[in-house]
């Protein structure tokens, strides 16, 4: 399979696509993988640092700006070497997989431009930071329920556009989907202004 | 220029970097002096950054389960792709995909043209009244007996000769209006077959 063609599949929005891509890529990266763990004297029994690079890629690869511009295994390469540079130098030898969302949301920051503007949480006031914990949030999204979630992860997440988004969740059009998702993220941020409040 | 209709779309388009020089200087500016535009910035990109966080969980939770299948090749080896077995499994799915679209279709009403969704959009000083829905399902019959009518309870039925990209729904003092193209007729959610009248 060609580089191309498994980051086709990485974007088709198919799952059946998606899973292929995905076992592919784990098997012929996983030379290097381990390569990269002997190197830096890591234990990784649950493979966790294969994953977290796979999940690096993904969020990468659906990007709209996305251009490979060398071979799909050395971006992966320097991605998995990052990740466990990053991990090794905040925890132990022992990997475990409870610890790596804030070594990929460091690594996808630091290394790769994503979300990259100044951390806005020094412009609100420590007690209203309380109030949008990662938890507190969560669970307003959960709240919320299908189509609103659906349009939410496909377009922040997956990255997906609109006019992709109207034809896969079955909007009568591109500008209902696009005021649907205005909508859905209206209700969350009055949701989350309520809270603080 | 920042108004309340189109913040956020704006703060959107700033947090993804993807706003014009003009405008990114003007939402730069107003989070210096506008304590609620910072605060309503701040939590867009919580929301955000939410929702990315509990995607890449759910990401993950996808690799572990399909890496319990994964045959992964020995130090020095070429990649071995264990591919028959893959295609095996594709074409079953495949085939139980055929099978459901074909019992899907054979379950709708032979004259339906269409099911989705649109969009309720709330005019500005209609706006937070929370029972209005998001979105709205809708099915399009063909159906010469009741040519232009609607019938609303869990979903909006309309029968007749409708295209999907013509229609929005919209909400205002307390009454929901199908619009197609220019045109408003009010929906009641009574259950009840009506025909469309302005």
């Amino acid at each position: 399979m060609t580089d191309q063609k498994v980051i086709e599949l990485l974007k088709s929005g198919n799952q059946q696509e998606k899973n292929q891509a995905v076992i592919y890529i784990q098997q012929k990266f996983f030379p290097m993988y381990r390569s990269i763990i002997r190197k830096r004297g890591a234990h990784d029994p649950e493979k966790a640092l294969l994953h977290e690079s796979l999940v690096v890629l993904y969020q990468k690869v659906r990007q709209q700006k996305f251009i490979l511009t060398g071979r799909l295994t050395s971006f992966l390469y320097s991605v998995c070497d990052r990740i466990t540079l990053t991990y090794l130098r905040e925890n132990g030898k022992e990997v475990k997989k409870e610890n790596m969302e804030e070594i990929t949301e460091e690594v996808l920051r630091k290394h790769y431009q994503f979300d990259n503007l100044p951390e806005i949480n020094s412009l609100i006031s420590i007690d209203d930071q309380s109030f949008l914990s990662y938890e507190s949030i969560r669970q307003e999204i959960q709240r919320l329920g299908s189509p609103c979630q659906d349009i939410l992860f496909a377009y922040y997440f997956h990255q997906v556009r609109i006019k992709e988004i109207a034809d896969e969740l079955g909007y009568a059009s591109e500008n209902s989907a696009k005021q649907a998702k205005f909508k859905c993220l209206e209700r969350l941020k009055k949701q989350m202004n309520a809270l603080i409040q | 220029m920042i108004t309340e209709e189109n913040k956020t779309e704006i703060i959107d388009q700033y947090l993804a970097g993807s706003l014009s020089a003009e405008l990114r200087h003007e939402v730069e500016e107003r989070l210096k002096t506008d304590s609620e535009f910072k605060r309503d910035v701040a939590i867009q990109q919580k929301v955000i950054q939410t929702i990315q966080r509990m995607g890449r969980e759910s990401f993950r939770k996808e690799l572990a389960e399909l890496s319990l299948g994964v045959e992964l090749p020995e130090a020095g080896n070429m990649p071995m792709m264990n591919r028959r077995p893959l295609y095996y499994a594709a074409a079953a799915v495949a085939l139980l995909m055929v099978a459901g679209l074909f019992w899907l279709l054979n379950k709708r009403p032979p004259t339906e043209t269409y099911r989705g969704y649109v969009a309720v959009i709330e005019i500005e000083h209609s706006r937070g009244s929370s029972d209005v829905p998001d979105s709205i399902p809708i099915t399009i019959f063909k159906e010469d007996d009741y040519d232009f009518h609607y019938q609303w309870g869990d979903t909006l039925m309309l029968y007749g000769n409708f295209a999907p990209e013509d229609l929005s729904v919209t909400y205002e003092n307390e009454t929901y209006f199908l619009q197609i193209k220019n045109r408003l007729y009010p929906i009641l959610k009574d259950h009840t077959i009506h025909l469309l009248s302005p």
